[in-house]
């Protein structure tokens, strides 16, 4: 494989188009907190925006520790 | 009897004298040639290479600026900053994968080596190289703002901000000045581990030390401000914030050349994966910091803090930046504050001193070596040592003018380092249509640079426009947006003459 090769995006593989698929959708559902941002308590008296934002940041966490294992190289 | 303030500078320079026998060790086994002084023959393995960019990442603005944000607008600055982290890790490889085998296989050891190899254009070079210098003076303020708040709060007041500041610049200054980024890397290992441990220690220690469990914690926020318990930025300023600090400052070239500096493939990765786990969850004990500070601020606590101190300490020190030092010296043990704030330390001088290694390396190889061709490469590590103290140094005159909050200050740096994103994209990522060429990179690199300046509120106070500004996050992503449009619509231009 030439480095310029290399140096492209692919998406070939079913795992990476599903994983980047679904970073992006992350991303995008952060802007959803302003449908519920109000301070009443969840969970720990956690107000909703950051129990929210607590879950998303798992969820990328868990995709980018994934894409680390299975698909980066 | 020992006061609590001389046990807290004991450690500080205990911490200090730590980092510069590691600088002199590395200054003993440093080769001379810049290839070495800057990116460690690119021998660089994961350990190093992950503690060197997690920590120089976060800087004054994570230990310092982060709680100050927190005590004043509450859990905003976690739905922001979690997003803008893992960003970063997400940046790291797919841009640094890239840059890391161009650099590789090409020899760069420069960033605008990078441009100005892929757009065949040294103009592009040494434009690059300016806009860089430009910005990252703000980036070297604020670690010296920062590091002037822990050695004045660390003292008890006996030691001024402005000595305060000059010292530790001057130590992190004179160790990149022997050692190169060679010892910024070592001593990042050190700093890096340090200041994980102290944020997470403050965090639990002085959360816990006033609220029985995280619920009460939350329940008393609620009491005092439950706006603090909100999403309190405009969509559009968190969508700026999220791009200038995930990308914008992954791309500025402190953490750039981190990458030519990897070993192979499998250190940029985990390099990637595990700085996004390190610098997203830095902020959750910040954010208990921060929080406490919220409702100690309107409770206060008898014979410790008075209520409305973090206005106090906005009146000193011309930001809330402070928040964080005052709470970990006053609260703590004198043992563990020194411990605590040898860690801040920690966080603003091994970004410092990437800052002053890159910022010599690139006016060095990208203006200076451009001037004089025939130049050795000792006098090319002679003059990089003097930009390292010079620039040190202007970081120091522009902190002690006490320009305003971190945060501000580090958006504009980051922002104006964002406008190299098309550039850079067009030259890691291949694509059939060439979309931006380097008459494109050049005018639009310009035009967003000059609205991030004119329009973010920071600067715009000092040139003029500031009823037109808008914050430094938000004005950076208009920029981009107006950059990326110039840059094709000029490389189409020039492209069809």
């Amino acid at each position: 494989m030439t480095l310029e090769d290399e140096l492209k995006v692919k998406l070939e593989n079913p795992l990476a188009l599903i994983l980047t698929v679904l970073t992006i959708i992350a991303y995008i559902l952060l802007f959803a907190v302003y449908t519920f941002n109000r301070p009443d308590p969840t969970v720990l008296n956690m107000s909703m925006p950051l129990l929210y934002a607590l879950l998303l940041w798992v969820a990328i966490a868990v995709i980018i520790v994934v894409a680390a294992y299975k698909l980066w190289r | 009897m020992v006061e609590t303030w001389q046990i807290v500078i004991s450690i500080i320079l205990l911490y200090i004298v730590a980092v510069m026998i590691i600088s002199y060790v590395a200054t003993k086994i440093l080769r001379r040639t810049l290839e070495d002084f800057y990116i460690l023959s690119r021998g660089a393995g994961l350990i190093v290479l992950f503690l060197a960019t997690a920590s120089t990442y976060h800087s004054a603005f994570a230990f310092l600026t982060s709680v100050a944000v927190f005590s004043t607008t509450g859990v905003t600055f976690w739905i922001g900053s979690f997003a803008w982290t893992t960003l970063a890790g997400i940046v790291a490889y797919v841009l640094g994968k890239r840059i890391y085998l161009l650099g590789k296989s090409r020899g760069y050891i420069s960033p605008s080596d990078l441009l100005a190899d892929r757009y065949n254009s040294e103009l592009l070079r040494v434009i690059t190289a300016l806009v860089w210098a430009v910005f990252i003076i703000g980036y070297i303020t604020v670690q010296a703002i920062g590091l002037g708040i822990i050695m004045s709060v660390g003292s008890g007041g006996r030691i001024s901000y402005e000595v305060g500041a000059l010292i530790l610049v001057l130590v992190a200054a004179l160790y990149v000045a022997m050692g190169g980024l060679r010892a910024a890397y070592w001593t990042d290992v050190l700093q890096g581990i340090w200041m994980y441990l102290g944020v997470w220690l403050a965090g639990l220690l002085i959360a816990f030390k006033f609220f029985p469990s995280i619920s009460e914690l939350f329940s008393a926020v609620r009491e005092v401000n439950p706006k603090l318990l909100t999403l309190n930025w405009a969509p559009e300023l968190l969508a700026g914030n999220v791009i200038v600090f995930g990308i914008g400052v992954m791309i500025l070239p402190h953490l750039w050349i981190k990458f030519y500096a990897a070993r192979d493939t499998y250190t940029i990765k985990w390099n990637s994966a595990l700085t996004a786990l390190y610098i997203s969850s830095f902020y959750i004990p910040a954010m208990l910091v921060g929080l406490t500070a919220a409702v100690l601020n309107v409770k206060g606590v008898p014979g410790l803090l008075e209520p409305g101190f973090i206005k106090k300490l906005t009146g000193l020190y011309g930001s809330a930046d402070a928040v964080m030092a005052y709470m970990i010296y006053v609260l703590t043990h004198p043992i563990i504050a020194g411990f605590l704030l040898a860690g801040a330390a920690a966080a603003a001088m091994s970004t410092l001193d990437s800052f002053l290694g890159t910022i010599s390396l690139v006016l060095t190889r990208d203006i200076y070596q451009r001037v004089n061709p025939r130049a050795s490469e000792t006098s090319l590590v002679l003059i990089s040592r003097l930009l390292i103290i010079l620039f040190g140094l202007i970081g120091w005159v522009l902190a002690i003018q006490r320009p305003g909050l971190i945060f501000d200050i580090v958006a504009v740096a980051a922002g104006g380092g964002l406008q190299v994103l098309p550039a850079l994209l067009q030259a890691v990522i291949p694509t059939r249509i060439q979309w931006i060429n380097k008459y494109g990179a050049i005018i639009g690199l310009i035009v967003g640079s000059l609205i991030v300046l004119i329009f973010s509120a920071p600067t715009a106070k000092y040139i003029g426009t500031a009823a037109y500004a808008y914050p430094a996050g938000q004005a950076s992503l208009y920029a981009l947006i107006v950059n990326f449009i110039v840059a094709v619509v000029v490389s189409q231009i020039f492209k069809s003459k």
